[in-house]
């Protein structure tokens, strides 16, 4: 009798919840890829993506950041025993450019879209699930 | 008496104590950034183009000035576990005793590639964020030499 009431009772005080914190825009990846080094210049770029987060002078040259980020969390509350996890990825684009304000170089990761609701023990970077979720947003899948 | 009874003492003790205890434990796992795959690391070469390292490892978390127009890039990523151990017990009214532990393993990883001023990849280094980024030390104030006296700045003698 005693096992079934606390089993009972250990059943409607366990919970679980979801939490999602989102950290700017993501970036449009379709809109990255219509950077032309050699060609786009400092000004377009900031006409086209708006202010970045960072500008990094390197000498000569400057570099400006562009950042997102998504975390999801997920929390398993069984009273005396609870999980927790959260999964945090970002969307990341770095344009370098030259003393003329020139773009030069561009690397850019796309991240946002892949962040998972999960408990500890499970993988959220398997290549399978990514694959999965870069053909859903448009200019990442290939 | 014999061992078995003292062993079954010692249960019933221990199991008054944790009856009477409030106790939680928890498991928390923070994943932030994927890590760089392993292929793609040892795949770098000495004198590589940052375009061609760019394509491969997509965009670094952070970028530093280094050797005038060179540059220094750092990508990042963490998995850190923690767990917690909470026991509180009552010991009288108005009295209660508690016991915290916390096992967190919190060292985030990252690869470090540094770019000559031909931003060519001079060299790469793999390992702990805290071996890979510079020391922090605040800038040190040096007034330009045709600054007026005022703040900051005094007078020689």
């Amino acid at each position: 009798m005693f096992r079934h009431v606390a089993l009972l009772l250990l059943l409607f005080t366990s919970a679980c919840a979801i939490a999602r914190q989102d950290n700017n825009e993501p970036l449009d990846a379709q809109l990255v890829r219509t950077l032309e080094p050699g060609k786009t210049t400092a000004r377009e770029v900031v006409e086209k993506l708006g202010a970045p987060t960072e500008v990094v002078q390197l000498g000569r040259r400057t570099a400006y950041r562009y950042d997102a980020s998504t975390a999801k969390g997920a929390v398993l509350i069984l009273v005396v025993l609870n999980f927790g996890n959260q999964d945090t990825r970002s969307d990341r684009l770095w344009v370098f450019f030259d003393e003329h304000d020139v773009l030069s170089h561009y690397g850019a990761s796309f991240g946002t879209h892949r962040t998972q609701y999960a408990l500890p023990w499970e993988d959220v970077h398997e290549a399978s699930d990514n694959q999965e979720r870069d053909a859903g947003r448009p200019g990442v899948g290939r | 008496m014999n061992a078995s009874v003292w062993r079954a003492l010692s249960a019933t003790l221990l199991g008054c104590v944790l009856a009477s205890a409030s106790s939680c434990v928890v498991y928390d796992r923070r994943r932030h950034d994927e890590p760089l795959a392993p292929e793609v690391i040892s795949a770098l070469q000495p004198g590589q183009s940052l375009d061609a390292c760019l394509r491969s490892l997509g965009a670094p978390r952070q970028c530093f000035a280094y050797r005038g127009d060179g540059v220094a890039m750092l990508w990042a990523w963490s998995d850190t576990d923690a767990l917690s151990v909470d026991v509180s017990l009552p010991l009288q009214e108005n009295v209660s005793a508690s016991f915290d532990l916390d096992l967190a393993d919190t060292e985030a990883q990252g690869c470090m590639l540094w770019f000559g001023p031909d931003l060519q990849l001079e060299r790469w280094q793999q390992g702990r964020l805290g071996d890979l980024l510079p020391g922090r030390s605040r800038p040190t104030f040096e007034p330009a030499s045709d600054e007026p006296v005022g703040y900051g700045r005094t007078a020689g003698g």
